[in-house]
C-alpha cells in the first residue's frame, strides 16, 4: 500500500485512484459500522480501532518479538492471526460491554464504545512496545507480487498491490452482500434488525445474532486495518482511529447509516474529496474541512444520507 | 366574543390528507368539544392550533390577532394551554418541579438574573412554588408533590397535566382526551371539575374526548370529525340524534355510549327544549347570560394567582 | 380523590420526608464549618509546591471542562465529541491576543471567551437541525477539523514555533496561578449551580426528555438550546485561557489528534465517571483525571516500583521501553468508564451525595430518594 508515498504527478488520475483505494478502506470500516448500526442501532467508535489491533499484531507476529519472543511467522499467517485477535476484540467487546449495556439508552452503548476504544488504546500501548517505529509490510514487501509491474491508468501507474488491495476490497464488499441475500444467518441478522420482536418470536435468538454481527463487524475492521496500515511507514497504537475512524462514519452517516451499498459509495465519496482536496488545495487540514463541509451539506440537505430508506 | 377562530385549516403528510377544511369557532368561557373516531383528525388539528404543525392552508385567530404561524412556546405565553394524549409532563423530575416548570412563561426573572442569584430571584422561586401548592391543593393532590412523576398512576397523571396547564394560567384551554384512563365515576368527576374550574378561572376550553357521556354533559357546541373532514357541528343534543354521526360511529363503542346519556334527565329535559337545530348565537347568548358571573368576575382570575403568591 | 389514593399506593413511591422538620444543632454547624476550612486548606494547599501546583491548575482546567461538556450531555442530553476544540481555541485566540495586540491579560481571555461563545452557537444551531448519533459525529468531525486547520496556521503558531506568552509579574509563580484557575472555578460551579435550580435548568430538562411538552409550557426550543452550546462554548474558553498562561504557551500540537482525540474522550470520561449531570461528580472526576497522570508518573519512577518492575517476568522487557504512565492512566479512565456504565450508573455523583447533602446543611442519610433537583439525570436520550 503506497496510500502516502505520492508520485510527484498531479494528474487527475492520481487522485481518482488513490481516492477510490483509500475510499474502499472507509467503506470497509462503513460496512462494519451499519452492520452495528442495523443490529444495535449505535455507531461503534471503536471499529477501526480493531483494525489497529489486527495490525499491530501481524506486525509484531511476523518481525516483533512479544512477551520476550520472537515469533517470526511467516506473512500471510501473521496477518491471519492479526485478523483473528482484531476480529475477537470485537467479539470481547459485545460479551463484556455491549450486552451488560442491552437494554440501556443507546448513547450509554455509544458511550461504552467509546470507552472500548480508549481502553484499546491505552492496552495497546501497554502491551504493544513500539519504541522503534514499526511498519507492516505490503504484499510487495514480502515478495508475494512484484514490484515491477505497473498499469497506466489516467496517467498514473497503478501497482500490482493497489490493484490487489481493491481486488480485496471490493471482493470483501461483494462477500458481505452475498452473505446477506443468501445465508441464513445473514437473513436472520438482516430479520432481527427490521422487527426484532417478530424475529425473536420465529425463534431466532437475538443474543446469537448480536454475536454473529460483532464479530463480522470486527473480521471487516480488521481487514480493513490490514490493508490499510500494509506498507504504511508508520504503525503506532491507535493509528486507525486516527486515520480512518471519522472518514468511517462519514461514509456510513453519507450512504444513510443502513444501506450497506450506501456505505460503500459513502466510503469512495469520501476517499476522493480527501484526494482530492490533497491535490488542489495546500492549506492545513484541508482534507478534515472539506469532509466536514460534505457531511454537514448532505446532513442538512438530506437527513436520511444519500441512500438511506429507513427511518 | 370569540377567543379562537380556525378557518379553512388544511394539513397533508405525504399523501394523507390529515384535515381538510376544518372551521370552527370557540367563544368565551365556552367549552367546545372535538370529537370523532380514532383518526379523524383530531390530535392534528390540536397540533396545528396550538403551533407544533404548521398547516397547509387556513388561519388560526387568537382574539383577532393572526397566530397561524406562531411557534407553539409563544402560543403558550399567550395563553394557549394544553394536554397531550400521552400525558406530557417532565417525567424524571418530581410534580412540584412539573408545575414550576409549567410556569415557565409566568416567571419574572431573566437568564442572567437566574444564573447571578439574588433575593429577587428566590422570591419568585417561592412565588412558583406557592401556586404550584395551590394548584395540587385545588386538584385534592397535595400528597404527590415531592414525588417523581415518573412513578405515578394514569389517572392521577392525566389529572396532574390538567394542573400543569392550568399552571401556564391559560386564557383557552385545549385538552386531549383528558379523561383518558379514568373509569365512568371518575371522568363524571372530571366533568364537573371542568366546569368549577371555567368559573374560576374564567376559562375557554376545547377538548377532545372519547368518553362521549363527559362530551355531552360539558360541552356547550361539538364538532365532529371524520377523516380529517368536519361531518357536522351543533349543540350536543343536536349531535347525538345526527344521523351522519351515529354511522360516523358505527362499530365503534360509541353508539352505546351516544345511547347511554339518555340516562340523565338534566339533558334530556334540555334535548326537548332546543330540539330544533337552532343557529349558534342564540344558546351562545344564553350562555353568556347564564355564566354572566365568571365574566364579570374576569378580574377573579388574576386572584387565585395572587392568592397563592402571597 | 380515588386518584392519589391510587398514587399512594404506588410502590416505591414514599414522600420525602428528610429534613423537613429538623433543625441543624450548634454542634452540627461546627461540624460542618470545619469541613468548609478542611476543604479550603486541601485547595490551598498546592500553592505552596510550584511544580505540583501547575498541575493541580491542570486538573483545575479538566474540572472547568468536565462542567463545560457536563452541560451539553448531562442537561441537554447530546453527546460532544469534540469539546478540545473549544480549549484550543480557547488557548489560541487568548494567547495570540496577548501576544499580537499585546493586550493586558484579562482582556484576552475575554476575546478568547467570545470566540468559543460564538463557535459554540454556530454549532448550537447546527444541534437545532441535527441531534443525537448524527451530532455527535458532527462534532467529532468539528474538533478534528479545527484543530487540524486553523489551529495549525503559521499565523496563529508565531510560524509553527508555538506563542509564547507569560503572566503578568504578579502572578508570575505558578501557585499564584493555580489560585486564579480555583477562583475561576468556583466562580463556575456557582453558576452552574444557579443554572440548575433556577428556570433554565428545569426549562433544559423539560427540552432533554421532551421538546413539546417544553414548548407547552412556553420554553422555546431554539433559545435555550443556543444558551446551553453558548454557556458550554463560554466556559470552555475560559478553560482555553487559564490553559494558555498555565504553561505560558500555546502549541497546536496539545489539542491535534491523536492528542486532541484523546482528551475529547477523556472529557467525555469525566462526565460519565463523574456522573451525568451531576456538578460535583464531574469537577471531582476532572479534578482525579487531572491528576492521575501525575501521581502515576512520580508512583512509575519510584525506585522500588521500577526496581521490583524489572523482575516481574513479563513486564518487565516493557518497562525499559517507552510505557507512559499516561496510557495506565487512559487504561483507568476507560474501565472507570466502563464499570460505571454497566454496574453504577450514578457515578461519583451518587457516591459523594451524602456527603453533599450533609454539607449543605441536611441529616447523613445514605439512602437518599429525593433531591431530585434537575441535575438527577437518569440516562439521557441521543435520538438518530
Amino acid at each position: 500500500m503506497t496510500l502516502l508515498a505520492l508520485d510527484p504527478q498531479t494528474q487527475l488520475g492520481q487522485p481518482l485512484v488513490l481516492g477510490i483505494i483509500e475510499g474502499s478502506v472507509y467503506g470497509l470500516i462503513a460496512l462494519g459500522l451499519v452492520l452495528l448500526y442495523k443490529s444495535n442501532r449505535i455507531f461503534n467508535f471503536a471499529q477501526a480501532e480493531f483494525g489497529t489491533i489486527a495490525a499491530l499484531t501481524a506486525y509484531f507476529g511476523y518481525n516483533g518479538s512479544l512477551f520476550g519472543i520472537p515469533w517470526h511467522m511467516p506473512w500471510l499467517v501473521a496477518v491471519f492471526v492479526g485478523i483473528l485477535l482484531g476480529t475477537l476484540s470485537a467479539v470481547l467487546t459485545e460479551r463484556l460491554v455491549i450486552r451488560p449495556l442491552f437494554h440501556q439508552p443507546k448513547v450509554i452503548m455509544v458511550v461504552g464504545t467509546v470507552g472500548v476504544l480508549l481502553a484499546s488504546i491505552a492496552v495497546e500501548y501497554l502491551v504493544f512496545p513500539t519504541k522503534d517505529t514499526a511498519s507492516l509490510p505490503s504484499v510487495t514487501d514480502v515478495g508475494l507480487t512484484d514490484p515491477a509491474f505497473r498499469v497506466g491508468f489516467a496517467g498514473y501507474n497503478v501497482a500490482w498491490e493497489q490493484v490487489l488491495t481493491l481486488f480485496v476490497l471490493i471482493a470483501m464488499a461483494l462477500g458481505a452482500a452475498a452473505f446477506f441475500r443468501y445465508s441464513r444467518q445473514g437473513t436472520a441478522i438482516l430479520a432481527v434488525s427490521q422487527e426484532p420482536t417478530a424475529a425473536a418470536t420465529v425463534g431466532i435468538s437475538i443474543s446469537r445474532v448480536s454475536l454473529l454481527t460483532w464479530t463480522l463487524a470486527g473480521f471487516l475492521g480488521s481487514v480493513a486495518g490490514i490493508v490499510s496500515i500494509g506498507g504504511a511507514p508508520l504503525l503506532v497504537p491507535g493509528i486507525m482511529t486516527g486515520t480512518a475512524l471519522v472518514g468511517g462514519i462519514t461514509a456510513a452517516v453519507l450512504g444513510g447509516v443502513t444501506s450497506m451499498p450506501g456505505a460503500f459509495v459513502g466510503g469512495l465519496l469520501v476517499g476522493l474529496v480527501h484526494q482530492y482536496t490533497q491535490a488542489f488545495f495546500s492549506f492545513p487540514g484541508a482534507q478534515n474541512v472539506m469532509v466536514g463541509l460534505v457531511l454537514l451539506i448532505v446532513l442538512l440537505s438530506f437527513p436520511r444520507g444519500l441512500l438511506g430508506s429507513e427511518t | 366574543m370569540s377567543v379562537l377562530e380556525v378557518s379553512d385549516l388544511s394539513i397533508r403528510f405525504g399523501g394523507l390528507q390529515a384535515l381538510q377544511d376544518l372551521t370552527l369557532t370557540v367563544n368565551e368561557f365556552e367549552i367546545v368539544g372535538l370529537i370523532g373516531p380514532n383518526g379523524a383528525g383530531k390530535t392534528t388539528a390540536f397540533n396545528c392550533i396550538t403551533g407544533f404543525y404548521k398547516p397547509d392552508t387556513g388561519r388560526v385567530v387568537y382574539r383577532g390577532t393572526d397566530v397561524t404561524r406562531t411557534p407553539p412556546h409563544k402560543k403558550a405565553a399567550m395563553g394557549f394551554g394544553r394536554t397531550f394524549q400521552n400525558v406530557g409532563m417532565v417525567k424524571s423530575s418530581t410534580v412540584l418541579e412539573n408545575l414550576k416548570t409549567a410556569q415557565h412563561a409566568r416567571v419574572r426573572y431573566d437568564v442572567a438574573s437566574a444564573l447571578l442569584g439574588g433575593s429577587r430571584v428566590a422570591t419568585e422561586e417561592r412565588a412558583l412554588a406557592a401556586k404550584a401548592d395551590a394548584i395540587l391543593e385545588l386538584l385534592g393532590l397535595t400528597e404527590v408533590r415531592d414525588l417523581r412523576v415518573g412513578g405515578l398512576s394514569y389517572g392521577t397523571l392525566k389529572l396532574l397535566e390538567l394542573g400543569c396547564a392550568l399552571a401556564t394560567e391559560p386564557d383557552v384551554l385545549l385538552l386531549d382526551e383528558p379523561s383518558s384512563g379514568m373509569g365512568p365515576e371518575e371522568s363524571h368527576q372530571l366533568g364537573e371539575r371542568l366546569l368549577d374550574l371555567r368559573k374560576a378561572f374564567g376559562l375557554t376550553m376545547l377538548l377532545i374526548e372519547h368518553h362521549v357521556p363527559l362530551v355531552l354533559s360539558v360541552c356547550d357546541y361539538v364538532y365532529v370529525l371524520n377523516f380529517g373532514r368536519l361531518l357536522a357541528e351543533g349543540r350536543p343534543s343536536v349531535i347525538q340524534t345526527h344521523p351522519e354521526v351515529v354511522a360516523a360511529y358505527l362499530g365503534g363503542e360509541a353508539p352505546e355510549a351516544l345511547a347511554a346519556t339518555e340516562e340523565t334527565p338534566e339533558e334530556a329535559a334540555l334535548d326537548e327544549a332546543t330540539a330544533v337545530p337552532a343557529p349558534r348565537k342564540q344558546p351562545v347568548a344564553k350562555k353568556a347570560a347564564a355564566k354572566k358571573s365568571p365574566a364579570s368576575s374576569a378580574p377573579a382570575k388574576k386572584a387565585p394567582a395572587k392568592k397563592a403568591a402571597s | 380523590m380515588t386518584a392519589v389514593a391510587q398514587a399512594g399506593t404506588q410502590p416505591g413511591t414514599e414522600t420525602v420526608v428528610a429534613g423537613s422538620h429538623w433543625r441543624l444543632s450548634g454542634t452540627g454547624i461546627a461540624a460542618r464549618g470545619l469541613a468548609y476550612l478542611g476543604l479550603a486548606v486541601v485547595l490551598f494547599l498546592p500553592w505552596f509546591a510550584t511544580d505540583f501546583s501547575k498541575t493541580c491548575s491542570l486538573a483545575v482546567i479538566y474540572a472547568l471542562m468536565g462542567l463545560s461538556l457536563n452541560i451539553v450531555v448531562g442537561y441537554t442530553g447530546q453527546l460532544s465529541l469534540g469539546h478540545q476544540g473549544f480549549l484550543g481555541l480557547g488557548a489560541l485566540v487568548t494567547a495570540n491576543v496577548v501576544f499580537q495586540a499585546h493586550l493586558p491579560i484579562w482582556l484576552a481571555m475575554a476575546f478568547g471567551v467570545l470566540a468559543t461563545t460564538a463557535v459554540a452557537l454556530v454549532l448550537g444551531l447546527v444541534a437545532l437541525r441535527i441531534t443525537g448519533l448524527y451530532l455527535s459525529l458532527i462534532t467529532l468531525v468539528f474538533g478534528s477539523a479545527i484543530s487540524s486547520s486553523l489551529f495549525a496556521l503559521a499565523r496563529f503558531t508565531d510560524n509553527n514555533s508555538g506563542v509564547k506568552i507569560s503572566r503578568p509579574s504578579y502572578l508570575a509563580d505558578n501557585g499564584d496561578w493555580y489560585l486564579v484557575c480555583v477562583a475561576v472555578l468556583l466562580v463556575i460551579f456557582y453558576l452552574d449551580y444557579r443554572l440548575t435550580v433556577s428556570k433554565v435548568g428545569r426549562a433544559l430538562l423539560a427540552l432533554k426528555e421532551n421538546e413539546r411538552v417544553a414548548e407547552a409550557f412556553g420554553i422555546g426550543v431554539t433559545a435555550y438550546k443556543l444558551l446551553a452550546f453558548a454557556l458550554s462554548g463560554a466556559i470552555a474558553g475560559l478553560a482555553g485561557g487559564l490553559y494558555a498562561f498555565r504553561g505560558e504557551l500555546y502549541s497546536e500540537k496539545d489539542f491535534q489528534d491523536p492528542n486532541g482525540f484523546t482528551l475529547a474522550l477523556l472529557f467525555v470520561v469525566m462526565c460519565v465517571v463523574g456522573g451525568l449531570g451531576n456538578r460535583l461528580g464531574v469537577v471531582v472526576a476532572g479534578l482525579f483525571f487531572g491528576l492521575i497522570n501525575e501521581l502515576l508518573d512520580d508512583l512509575f519512577y519510584w525506585h522500588a516500583v521500577r526496581s521490583w518492575m524489572q523482575h516481574v517476568p513479563l513486564l518487565g522487557s516493557y518497562y525499559d521501553s517507552d510505557v507512559k504512565a499516561s496510557y495506565l492512566a487512559s487504561l483507568i479512565g476507560a474501565l472507570l468508564l466502563l464499570q460505571t456504565l454497566i454496574f453504577n450508573r450514578g457515578g461519583l455523583g451518587a457516591q459523594l451525595r451524602p456527603i453533599a447533602r450533609w454539607m449543605t446543611g441536611h441529616r447523613f442519610e445514605l439512602h437518599d430518594e429525593g433531591g431530585s433537583g434537575p441535575a438527577a439525570v437518569e440516562g439521557s436520550s441521543v435520538r438518530a
